[in-house]
């Protein structure tokens, strides 16, 4: 037998040096499908969170369209699953996207601001937390919407796990909006985050007045399946209608200072 | 009735005394002094009439109340009646002999005196039933297929349902039985006595049709399951009204026509019934669908006693196009899925609680899109609505707006600029930077109804200390005698 070692390539392509590519795929199929239950599932779609780092940071390499994620926080968490949604809704066009609330708080401008098309919105107002559990639970088992948010305080966990189950079989995408605190998070999400506004960028023009600039956000992974928590400070830009990750050090004053110098 | 107080009703022993409908309530008192005498109650019996032909639509669905019967001016008989077309439902009881049995039956256990009589007419079967010679014992009367004239012509005139000032010629003349003038020509009749007494003759005899209206209208969308035994549990009803809805679709796959309402109609033991009411957004005839909108209403019925008899109804249908794509390429599949759970939200949270945006040309920022009900919007096919985007967009708008703008005490160095300082909910927020003003002035143009605000407002966008984004306004004019006014409207991002 010749020697011939020094002739042959060694990469990985090559089956004597590496493993097996399609070996490879089938393993990661099986302990995918191990995680869901059984539940077979090929390539996950994902949807972009806005900003690349963020992308990086999650191991489906963006928010994947078949699971139920959670975003607490104020009112930037609202805008964040908004643009979230809004790209979603470019992936399925036409199909209609399911919100519940109790409330009737929403305002259709400010969702078209981020993205989200208020024509898609179908809105269901229930009495209680329980009733928007079921309604969200009735939209996910329908496969054609585009995606189903729920605002509600408090969620058992039964709900939370019968949600992601039925998020998972019918392949879409479940997000549940809760307040900030004083509430126990759901287990069940495969993704949990946590958004709360932060100073905006300062505004370089000089004007009388200290306007208000870019919004910016702090954005927390709070809890990923194979991901680490990370948190991240990012800017939302209206033009591109995406996130740009700013760095932590930041030159702004922290008193409040020129509205005075007017007013003498 | 005439000026004086006239007896409607009188039980059996005292019309032994002599007392009957049509005597003055004096008469009455002299003939037996310590009468029992309760006031008239027209709306309760009319209400009560109306319940028992609706349970009497288990023999057949052509059930109505006799408008002849009762009290009426000029024809004071004291009786009232329904009627019931049983052509063809006869069968289905054992008979005729056995259905009247059975009707009778039930009516007296429910406390009523009764009589029934079948007859080929309805106005044979009206003087039968009042007029005709009961055998002692028995409460119901069958005259034979075709006898009916045969039957009639031993009764009093008064069985025509003629009023009084025609029995009271007709007994002038001396034609007191139906038989005296049956055969006589009909042309000196009508000139002497006028047309009713020929009409109701005619219609006697079945020369001349009578239409009965039943109570609704006669439906062809409906299906029926009797038990041998009351069922009383809520999952036995579930699969009845599974089977129940087979057979209903099952009939509408040979029309085009889906159904847009429902109603599940649950006759009880005690012959009073139970419903459940569904509608649908868009014409349906998926059986799954259907039970799926009707799951939430059965837990609310009661079922008493037990249930015998189960019919669905379809109260509404509408053509139902087949499934096409529109011109876009958006699968229809996607619409219908979507109309699907519409209703099944709507059936539950109420079709108003279950909305789209639509967008409203004003200034206003909380008027300028509201709620409509989804179900609506659904069923009739619309262009999407444009929302102002682009170069006619104002100035950017909060993610949540509250209903009712919340008064804020607020701490201006000019009484014209913004805010430094606002106190909410107990907190104090510093505001940091500010953006505006932003005029809304109430919308003059809208003369009819009162524009929603009477005072113009300066909007400003605000941030605090934390980075928080909210939206305040001032209320108002500047005014130097009064504190200005201000409000916090929305949160923005």
């Amino acid at each position: 037998m010749q020697s011939t070692c020094a002739q042959e390539d060694i990469s990985p392509e090559s089956g004597d040096f590496g493993p097996d590519p399609a070996l490879l795929d089938g393993l990661r199929r099986q302990i995918r499908a191990i995680e869901r239950n059984g539940v077979e599932t090929e390539e996950e779609e994902t949807v972009s969170l806005g900003a690349a780092e963020i992308d990086d940071a999650l191991p489906w390499q963006g928010l994947p369209t078949t699971g139920l994620h959670e975003v607490a926080g104020d009112a930037s968490a609202l805008g964040f699953c908004a643009a979230l949604l809004g790209r979603l809704a470019e992936t399925r066009p036409g199909a209609p996207i399911l919100w519940c609330q109790k409330g009737y708080d929403l305002c259709a401008q400010g969702l078209l601001d981020f993205g989200l098309d208020p024509n898609l919105l179908i809105i269901a107002h229930g009495r209680n937390d329980t009733d928007t559990l079921w309604a969200m639970e009735e939209g996910l088992r329908c496969s054609s919407l585009a995606a189903v948010v729920g605002r509600t305080y408090a969620v058992p966990p039964v709900a939370g796990r019968r949600l992601q189950l039925a998020a998972e079989t019918h392949k879409t995408a479940g997000f549940l909006l809760r307040p900030q605190e004083k509430y126990a998070p759901t287990s069940a999400a495969l993704s949990r985050w946590h958004v709360v506004a932060a100073p905006s960028s300062p505004i370089t023009i000089p004007t009388e007045l200290p306007g208000i600039g870019a919004p910016q956000w702090h954005v927390a992974l709070q809890r990923c399946r194979l991901a680490k928590p990370q948190s991240w400070q990012v800017e939302w830009c209206d033009e591109t209608r995406d996130l740009a990750v700013v760095a932590d050090l930041r030159n702004r004053p922290v008193e409040a200072a020129p509205l005075q110098a007017i007013a003498s | 009735m005439h000026g004086a107080l006239r007896v409607v009703a009188a039980n059996a022993p005292a019309q032994t005394v002599g007392i009957g409908p049509g005597m003055t309530l004096a008469d009455a008192n002299a003939l037996f002094p310590g009468l029992v005498v309760e006031p008239y109650d027209a709306r309760g019996e009319a209400k009560t009439l109306q319940e028992l032909s609706l349970a009497c639509s288990r023999y057949t669905p052509w059930a109505a109340v006799d408008p002849d019967g009762g009290s009426r001016a000029g024809h004071v008989d004291g009786s009232t009646g329904i009627w019931l077309d049983v052509t063809g439902c006869d069968h289905l009881f054992g008979g005729e002999q056995a259905m009247l049995d059975d009707l009778i039956g039930r009516v007296s256990r429910a406390g009523y005196h009764a009589r029934a009589a079948v007859a080929d007419t309805p106005g044979a079967a009206w003087a039968l039933a009042r007029y005709g010679a009961f055998e002692r014992g028995h409460n119901s009367l069958i005259a034979p297929v075709g006898k009916h004239r045969v039957a009639l012509v031993p009764l009093s005139a008064a069985a025509l349902r003629l009023d009084n000032t025609a029995l009271a010629h007709l007994d002038h003349v001396g034609l007191r039985r139906i038989g005296d003038f049956v055969d006589m020509p009909r042309a000196p009749l009508t000139s002497r006595f006028g047309e009713t007494v020929v009409t109701r003759l005619d219609q006697a005899l079945g020369f001349l049709e009578e239409p009965i209206s039943p109570n609704r209208t006669s439906i062809r969308y409906h299906s029926r399951l009797a038990f041998a035994e009351p069922i009383g549990r809520i999952e036995d009803v579930a699969l009845v009204l599974e089977k129940l809805l087979e057979t209903l679709c099952a009939r509408f796959k040979d029309t085009n026509l889906g159904a847009r309402g429902l109603e599940l109609i649950l006759y009880r033991v005690d012959n009073t019934l139970a419903k459940a009411v569904i509608g649908t957004s868009r014409p349906s005839r998926d059986p799954l669908h259907l039970a799926r909108l009707f799951q939430d209403k059965l837990d609310g019925l009661y079922l008493g006693f037990g249930v015998e008899v189960a019919a669905l109804v379809a109260t509404a249908t509408a053509p139902q196009d087949a499934t096409q794509p529109d011109l876009n390429g958006q699968n229809a599949d996607i619409r219908e899925d979507a109309a699907q759970l519409v209703d099944r939200l709507s059936g539950r949270f109420g079709v108003r609680n279950v909305a789209r945006l639509k967008p409203v040309s004003t200034h206003i920022p909380e008027r300028a899109g509201y709620e409509v009900s989804a179900a609506k919007a659904l069923a009739t096919k619309q262009k999407p609505d444009v929302w102002r985007e682009g170069k006619t967009r104002p100035q950017p708008r909060p993610l949540q707006l509250l209903a009712q703008p919340i008064p804020i005490d607020v701490m201006a160095p000019v009484p014209d600029g913004p805010p430094v300082m606002f106190r909410w909910r107990k907190r104090q927020h510093r505001i940091a930077g500010a953006t505006g003003p932003e005029r809304i002035a109430p919308e003059w143009w809208r003369l009819e109804g009162q524009p929603l605000t009477k005072e113009v407002r300066d909007y400003y966008r605000v941030e605090d200390q934390d980075g928080r984004r909210f939206w305040v306004y001032r209320e108002g004019l500047y005014r130097p005698d009064k504190p200005p006014a201000w409000y916090l409207h929305g949160f923005f991002a």
